[in-house]
């Protein structure tokens, strides 16, 4: 190690590393994206230090043999600094954070305080995962805290919570723009409370019988798990942004519920998605929901909810603007005889959904399984990728254009360099599929 | 085809077909501030001969790459670190020129250029100690002892 400075160059090769402009290595930085690098790049030099410490403490991957050492780190004290005291660096850290996910935490006995402890203090997070376990009581409440969090996903949280508290935190989370429900019950009985950890530092909370108020910029909803009717479903009128809704996994939910709720948001949806299991719909409950949303361009269904009647005349018209349908299938006795391409293939064929580009369907629905059934998903995505504008007039257009670009999954995956490319990097592949179907017409099994 | 003549730091001309000079932002904009293709030498203050060399070579070979995409909004994503093979073999170069590379894409403008740069010092950096890091690239270690202490312990945790 030569010692020279970084200012000067006169009596170092002038082409030393500290001569690279530090946005430069900002720049190299931002390309290593492994935890332990950036660890070590952190503790290179002042430079590197100043580069990489954001990258490190941006999205920190927590485990939980890491968590116990993450907190002391971020969160050294149980209250964060007053505002002004920037000198100490340790409160810098913690608001280098903007994304936390929790979810790969196991339980322990300290897991609650240290998530309380990590969003106290931790207040830039704009996107939050939370954990299996512990994430209600004071871990639920500190998330008023986060009041830049955009990105709420409670999905993973299995531990029933307090819908009062629940609710009275995201009245705190005014930028909110994505909210997936916990799965885990929700109670409002203010007997439970008592049994929960201390409500000293909670404010006062509103009466049972208030309508829950949803934070008034909120475009994403999803809801799954132990939610009863009267919990969400019934709570008052969903907001008016709300543009993309997502049911899954409802084992307590009726048809009626979740039919009201539905159609209270149907002309506001552009993205709707309903899973199985929800043991309580019908086998042809959204076969109207083209016509009943009529601004729809994503539409992600379980077979199960469905018949092919969703695209006879009557239930779609040429001029709905979706684009994209994902169909999975429970595996249920019949399910995967309820819709086949070529319901599809004939609709488009007719003339309708004229915006269709991308159809992604489970392999459950056997679609490519024997060599003649291929042939038809081949033909769909044939259709898929064309210029359909003329289809169901009466002289049709000749010439409808093929777009190179735009491929079936067949073609495509030969073709395409870097879709191999993709499929081989680390990434989960069902992302990365997800993604490729989005820009490429045509059709997926997954 | 029409050409110009750049001048290296150390007055060194080199002439190079205009298409390829104007991979360079810096040297595009140059010539379009000057309306028409300028028959005296354009200087290049910055970059010497045998690294402005290398740059043309770079710039030869990717005379026909479309531009990049213009989309900043990937920035937050994980990016790509591959680097594709005949670029691989252009940055098997010692570690002065590897900078020296660097700084003449970043002052010109090249920014593919730049990412390939990038892309291959953080590959380097991949797997190595931070000692072996400074050692690779003769970086001084300007933190007091007490320093690095801290940042060890506040770090630990993202230690492999």
């Amino acid at each position: 190690m030569n010692g020279h400075h970084q200012s000067n160059g006169s009596s170092c090769p002038p082409t030393s590393y500290q001569s690279l402009p530090y946005e430069i290595i900002c720049e190299i930085i931002s390309y290593i994206s492994s935890q332990g690098a950036l660890h070590a790049a952190s503790l290179v030099s002042h430079r590197y230090n100043a580069a990489a410490n954001p990258a490190l403490y941006r999205q920190p991957k927590l485990t939980s043999s890491i968590i116990d050492a993450f907190v002391l780190s971020v969160a050294p004290t149980v209250f964060p600094p007053p505002k002004k005291n920037v000198n100490s660096r340790e409160y810098h850290l913690a608001d280098l954070v903007t994304t936390l996910d929790l979810s790969p935490l196991l339980y322990s006995d300290n897991l609650r305080t240290s998530i309380a402890r990590l969003l106290t203090h931790c207040r830039n997070i704009t996107s939050l995962t939370g954990s299996q376990k512990s994430f209600n009581g004071v871990a639920l409440r500190a998330l008023r805290h986060s009041t830049k969090l955009t990105h709420l996903n409670l999905t993973p949280c299995q531990d029933s919570c307090d819908l009062q508290d629940f609710f009275h935190t995201l009245a705190q989370l005014p930028h909110l723009i994505t909210l997936n429900f916990p799965p885990g019950g929700m109670f409002s009985s203010s007997s439970r409370q008592s049994a929960r950890s201390p409500q000293t530092i909670t404010p006062a909370i509103p009466t049972v019988k208030s309508t829950f108020v949803y934070p008034a910029l909120l475009q994403s909803l999803s809801v799954c798990g132990c939610i009863i009717d009267s919990t969400i479903l019934a709570s008052g009128s969903p907001p008016t942004t709300i543009t993309s809704f997502s049911a899954s996994h409802l084992p307590f939910v009726r048809m009626g519920a979740l039919r009201t709720y539905i159609n209270m948001l149907a002309p506001q949806l552009t993205s709707l998605s309903v899973l199985h299991p929800i043991p309580h719909l019908p086998h042809n409950f959204l076969d109207k929901i083209l016509i009943s949303c009529p601004h729809l361009l994503c539409l992600t269904a379980s077979v199960d909810f469905m018949t092919a009647h969703i695209f006879d005349e009557e239930n779609c018209v040429a001029e709905h603007p979706i684009e994209r349908i994902d169909l999975d299938c429970s595996g249920g006795m019949g399910s995967e005889f309820k819709i086949s391409s070529d319901d599809i293939s004939i609709a488009l064929m007719e003339g309708r959904l004229r915006r269709l580009r991308v159809v992604r369907a489970s392999k459950r629905l056997g679609w490519a399984r024997r060599s003649e059934e291929k042939k038809r998903v081949e033909d769909l995505a044939e259709l898929l990728i064309m210029d359909r504008s003329g289809f169901g007039e009466e002289n049709e257009e000749e010439g409808s254009q093929e777009d190179d670009d735009m491929r079936s999954e067949y073609v495509m995956v030969e073709k395409e360099d870097p879709v191999v490319d993709i499929l081989g990097t680390d990434d989960d592949d069902d992302n990365v599929e997800d993604e490729l179907s989005r820009k490429f017409a045509g059709v997926y099994i997954f | 085809m029409s050409q110009i003549i750049l001048l290296s730091s150390d007055n060194v001309e080199m002439k190079v077909d205009k298409e390829v000079a104007e991979r360079s932002i810096l040297i595009k904009n140059m010539l379009e501030d000057v309306g028409e293709t300028p028959d005296q030498a354009i200087p290049i203050p910055n970059v010497n001969e045998g690294v402005l060399r290398k740059v043309i070579e770079w710039c030869e070979h990717h005379r026909n790459d479309p531009p990049p995409p213009a989309d900043e909004d990937s920035d937050s994503r994980k990016k790509s670190t591959d680097i594709e093979e005949w670029d691989q073999k252009f940055m098997q170069v010692d570690q002065e020129m590897l900078f020296e590379i660097i700084l003449a894409a970043n002052y010109l403008d090249i920014k593919p250029l730049l990412d390939v740069g990038c892309k291959t010092v953080a590959n380097m950096i991949k797997g190595k100690s931070p000692e072996e890091i400074r050692k690779t690239f003769n970086i001084q270690n300007d933190f007091t002892p007490e320093e690095e202490d801290q940042i060890r312990r506040e770090n630990e945790w993202a230690e492999e």
